[in-house]
């Protein structure tokens, strides 16, 4: 059967939608409640997609990350706080036409946007992805190793606000990463005689302990406390939130350049949707804001930031399918999964697996069309989960955290390597230090290994053919460009905050 | 000294260590299995340099990061950390008691004394979940996804 249509007709199946819809469903709900991210919500749901078929579970995860990006609005809007990071620039807009009681026309925007901004990036990943993978199919290790390094550079360049900080981050997952098994001598490394770490630190508690426990364990520093400020939408005026095709029309160009801002990040590793939905917006706010509305209330201002970080979805994975080569801290949650269904991303996917490259891109597209159709009628109960207090949901969590980690090899070690991982994202989480950089490099350090020692093997241990390879050339090149450019922004922002302290006392 | 200093100096730490003695066994035990005449990378090349990265990139933290906080006044690091230091203990007691009394009563123990610590609102809601989001997992694990859960001396 033609590939498409057995991923269109593996879709339809009664167990696919179904699980399509309530991992849609769930999404919502986790990335409205603040504490609780689209990182968090995949994480967990990771052990539950081992037991799973292929395309169930990628619908699982590909669900839950759509719809937990728009979910992020609706605390943004009616509590003034981020349900997920992604959604801190809808705040600006967002929070201030709530208080002027037009929240459900905000949440309309978002929904809109949102649903915008994925489609077009969904349509950029099926015209760029297969063209990007042609051309990667000729890459041998010599090219696969300098990209991986380049990843490892870039990630670490650009997430966070510091350098060094984020370098650091993907040189301790990258330090992680080499426990377990040589994979090519076959001897162990750094198992301390254990046999449970023959494999290596394992995945999927190492992603749990550092995004859902960490989160959790900087909740119970608050002591599970609750924030006061709700908005009932049974009492705006109906008429007043209704959104007109003028005003509809008028978010047209701001959201398709947002959708392309946040597609454009999407693609480079590391940066991710909450940079992106910033980024979006400073734009939207120097090209758009001639009468100084944006900040006040402004309808595009909640477009084009909702635009930009659901753009973000669909051009992940770009890279991620093309090369092999995560997107952001999800899509690297994302790959890792389809390793353990015994797929790997990269070049070839389109070759010996693209039944399953049409699943996702009919995921991606099923989900978002699910997202509008849920969130429109929905927005009043998913506004409720609001209330819900986090004394209660955290330590539920937590218990999922326990039991996710275990399944995954009925191995205690797991557990221990969970708790390890949490505390290490706390820490980091307090320092400001990134954690998405470890777990990006964390997945690729075994691809970059192979690669690196196979063209090393080739050469007799010279460096020669990564100083005359054009690929590794060119990535050389951008990465010291961006190291350059990062270090600068770095000394600025140093050089600024000693004028800001003087003027501001 | 800031939090960031110390997670730095840590970091160096524990690379030294890394380097110095831990990746010298592994090559002690590869050496030992040879490769004859043979041309190959070791199984040190990348830890190594992973470790050598940590080191240096550590060292970068520790000076670019400053000696003072930021803001300048308490250190936000330790901010309710008597809380958190608490909870960890609680989720490490858990685990621990999960593979010897079970699933089930441990996570249901474990319930009732976050509850009782943190100082949940509503006693009925508190015991509530505090059964019934246990026997959910459990079962939803068990009977959906056929995964066992530790199994107590009862339950």
């Amino acid at each position: 059967m033609d590939p498409l249509l057995q991923a269109f007709w593996g879709l339809m199946e009664p167990v696919t939608l179904l699980t399509l819809f309530i991992s849609v469903a769930v999404g919502l709900v986790i990335g409205a409640i603040p504490g609780l991210s689209v990182n968090i919500a995949v994480a967990l749901a990771v052990p539950l997609t081992i037991f799973m078929p292929t395309d169930q579970a990628l619908v699982t995860l590909i669900g839950l990350y759509g719809a937990g990006i728009f979910g992020g609005s609706i605390s943004a809007i009616l509590l003034n706080a981020p349900g997920t990071p992604a959604s801190a620039a809808t705040i600006f807009d967002g929070y201030p036409m709530a208080q002027q009681g037009l929240a459900t026309k905000a949440l309309r925007i978002s929904l809109i946007a949102s649903a915008f901004g994925a489609i077009f990036s969904i349509i950029l990943l099926v015209l760029l992805a297969p063209q990007l993978a042609n051309f990667a199919l000729r890459f041998g290790p010599v090219e696969i190793a300098s990209l991986l390094f380049f990843t490892f550079l870039i990630i670490g360049i650009l997430s966070g606000t510091s350098l060094m900080k984020g370098l650091l981050s993907g040189a301790i997952g990258m330090l992680l990463a080499t426990v377990g098994t040589d994979p090519m001598l076959g001897t162990p490394r750094f198992t301390f005689g254990s046999t449970a770490l023959m494999d290596g630190l394992t995945y999927v508690p190492l992603l749990v302990g550092l995004f859902a426990v960490a989160e959790i364990l900087e909740e119970a520093t608050r002591r599970f406390s609750q924030s006061d400020r709700k908005f009932d939408l049974g009492d705006e005026n109906a008429a007043a939130n209704r959104l007109s095709w003028t005003e509809f029309k008028g978010m047209l160009v701001p959201m398709t350049r947002a959708s392309a801002i946040g597609s454009a990040i999407g693609i480079m590793p590391g940066i991710g949707a909450t940079i992106a939905s910033f980024m979006s917006y400073a734009d939207a706010k120097r090209s758009f804001n001639k009468h100084d509305t944006f900040g006040k209330g402004d309808p595009r201002g909640v477009a084009v930031s909702e635009s930009a970080n659901n753009a973000v979805v669909g051009a992940t994975f770009i890279p991620t399918l093309a090369l092999g080569v995560p997107g952001d801290a999800v899509t690297a949650i994302l790959l890792g999964a389809l390793v353990l269904q015994g797929v790997t991303p990269g070049p070839l996917i389109f070759i010996t697996s693209p039944d399953i490259v049409y699943t996702i891109y009919f995921a991606l597209l099923f989900a978002t069309l699910l997202m509008v159709g849920i969130g429109y009628f929905a927005v009043r109960p998913l506004a409720m989960t609001l209330r819900i207090p986090k004394i209660y949901l955290m330590p539920c969590v937590a218990l999922v955290c326990v039991a996710g980690s275990y399944v995954t090899r009925n191995n205690v070690m797991d557990i221990y390597v969970m708790l390890g991982a949490g505390i290490l994202g706390f820490v980091f989480n307090r320092t400001a230090i990134p954690v998405a950089p470890l777990l990006i490099t964390f997945i690729i350090t075994p691809p970059f290994e192979q690669a690196l020692r196979q063209a090393l093997t080739r050469s007799q241990g010279s460096f020669e053919p990564f100083l005359t390879n054009p690929v590794s050339l060119t990535l050389g090149a951008a990465a010291i460009g961006l190291f350059v450019l990062a270090a600068y922004r770095s000394r600025r922002q140093a050089r600024a905050q000693p004028v800001e302290r003087t003027q501001n006392p | 000294m800031t939090a960031t200093r110390v997670v730095a100096l840590v970091c160096c730490l524990a690379s030294i260590y890394f380097l110095a003695v831990l990746v010298p066994e592994v090559g002690a035990s590869a050496a030992a299995m040879g490769t004859g005449d043979f041309y190959s990378v070791g199984p040190t090349a990348l830890p190594n340099f992973a470790g050598v990265m940590t080191l240096l990139l550590g060292l970068g933290v520790f000076v670019t990061s400053g000696p003072v906080a930021a803001d300048g006044g308490g250190s936000p690091f330790t901010r309710g950390l008597v809380p958190g230091v608490i909870f960890t203990a609680m989720l490490v007691v858990y685990a621990v008691a999960m593979l010897s009394i079970g699933f089930l009563a441990a996570s249901v123990l474990f319930l009732a004394v976050v509850f009782i610590v943190y100082r949940a609102a509503s006693w009925p809601i508190a015991l509530v979940l505090t059964i019934v989001v246990p026997v959910l997992v459990d079962q939803v694990l068990r009977k959906l996804f056929l995964i066992p859960l530790p199994s107590g001396i009862w339950f």
